[in-house]
């Protein structure tokens, strides 16, 4: 090695500058955020229910995924410059206050709960015309937001399910709504959380002086209940996070369950939310979806639309991007604002 | 085989454990010092364009083979830096070439164990 050391020295002396300028760019994260477009996952692949295993689905229900980078590198910022199909913007609201990893956690949980959601609302959909099938689920209420002035915020983790709170008068709170209401004569209140592991733990939260809130934010989700389901289902594990796939993973979920093949032969994909109505929510990162559909030559891609008048109503950015983007949105590009909306649009098809 | 073990035994010969690790190392360092921005780059590039993920990991074999020849080059620059009087002996060079072979189907079955197996399940 030393005769190597020796006879390139002036070599590694003139590179080295430039060498460690490079490194820095390529390590040291911004304080932006940077959208590509990602591809496509078939929901197939994530869930399967051990139903109607005989049955043949010619097409292919996907969900899309995005690259959303939070707090990209130097390098990472300049080469997303040179796509025209990515957004860049600077780091805002909740994301500034979360690292990355806190940031993938959240990210995660939404993946989870919207899979249970698009179990529920697939399987409530199919039991209306087959008795046989039937779905059990149960409320739960969990840690979804930390302010930076929580106490015990390392303590708490995203996806904890809160239990009770002892409040105002020893009343024993176990609803969200109850806390606001029994929560009004003290500053510090105790507690009681459930962590992923499944342990019960106690905390002691007080009350910010400056905003007079706990600072921590719960969501009321339904969990599926899947010893008491039929027929059976099984999740797999998934490296991609965020509850945007939901309206797609209750499509295939439900074809899963039906007799009949919705696809019709062809690659269906999309994006958006699902309630527990049945209803569609909005999603971000449009323009990199409508890429990536673009991108996988898809024939069929739902999209959010529930206000026409609303500036960043989900198929009007879409219409938008198409526009900035070169690509005729025409036949494939299908506005929904519900489940429903996406099955009628699919029974039409086979009509 | 035959031949390789003769050749692997002539090596043994010229040079001692200690030169033949040391070249090795030596090799091996430098083309990860030349090679570390390029597949930095690449990484970064698979992280901003990953839905061109087959193409750029089509790319990362190319770059792992020329890896594997840069820093076969530059052993077998180390071992000739250290005994001149062996530049036109054909023991090193086909030994290096022979092991450039087996590292470099190694390579590429990885790769495509990338492209038919692993980058499928990743992406769920």
């Amino acid at each position: 090695m030393n005769e190597l050391i020796e006879h390139y020295w002036k070599r590694i002396v003139v590179l080295i500058i430039p060498y460690f300028i490079f490194l820095f760019l390529a390590f040291m994260p911004i304080g932006f955020y940077l959208n590509t477009p990602g591809g496509l996952t078939e929901v197939e692949d994530l869930i399967t229910i051990d139903y109607n295993q005989d049955k043949v689905t010619e097409g292919s229900i996907s969900s899309t995924y995005i690259m959303a980078i939070n707090r990209p590198t130097y390098l990472e910022f300049i080469l997303g410059t040179f796509s025209k199909f990515s957004t860049i913007g600077i780091l805002a609201g909740s994301n500034l206050d979360y690292t990355n990893e806190e940031i993938n956690q959240i990210s995660y949980l939404d993946k989870a709960t919207s899979v249970d959601a698009a179990i529920i609302v697939a399987y409530n959909k199919a039991s209306l015309t087959n008795s046989e099938i039937h779905i059990e689920y149960n409320q739960s209420v969990m840690v979804y937001g930390k302010a930076t002035y929580l106490s015990h915020y390392d303590e708490i983790e995203f996806g904890d399910i809160f239990i009770q709170m002892i409040g105002d008068s020893d009343v024993i709170v176990t609803t969200l709504e109850g806390i606001s209401l029994n929560s009004s004569l003290s500053d510090t209140y105790t507690f009681t959380f459930k962590n992923e592991d499944g342990e019960e733990y106690d905390v002691e939260l007080t009350k910010s002086p400056e905003t007079g809130l706990f600072g921590i934010t719960l969501k009321t989700y339904y969990l599926v209940d899947s010893s008491l389901t039929y027929p059976i289902y099984h999740e797999g594990d998934s490296n991609i996070g965020g509850p945007s796939g939901g309206l797609l993973q209750t499509l295939s979920i439900y074809n899963m369950l039906s007799d009949e093949d919705i696809t019709h032969g062809l690659k269906i994909a999309g994006t958006g939310t699902i309630n527990y109505d049945g209803s569609v929510g909005y999603i971000g990162g449009v323009k990199q979806k409508i890429a990536t559909a673009y991108l996988n030559h898809v024939d069929v891609f739902f999209i959010p639309f529930l206000d026409e008048n609303y500036y960043y109503d989900n198929y009007m950015e879409a219409l938008r991007s198409c526009e900035e983007l070169g690509i005729d949105p025409t036949g494939w590009l299908v506005p929904v604002s519900s489940f429903d909306d996406a099955i009628n649009h699919l029974n039409g098809l086979g009509d | 085989m035959k031949k390789y073990l003769e050749i692997l035994k002539s090596f043994h010969q010229l040079f001692t454990l200690k030169e033949r690790l040391s070249a090795m190392f030596g090799g091996l360092l430098f083309s990860f010092l030349i090679f570390m921005p390029l597949i930095i780059l690449l990484a970064e590039v698979m992280v901003v364009y990953i839905y061109m993920i087959y193409t750029l990991t089509v790319l990362a074999i190319f770059i792992g083979l020329a890896f594997s020849a840069v820093a076969s080059h530059l052993e077998k620059k180390a071992l000739f830096l250290k005994k001149p009087e062996l530049v036109n002996d054909s023991t090193v060079k086909s030994l290096l070439f022979i092991h450039q072979i087996v590292i470099n189907s190694i390579i590429v079955i990885i790769g495509l164990c990338f492209l038919l197996w692993w980058i499928p399940i990743l992406m769920v």
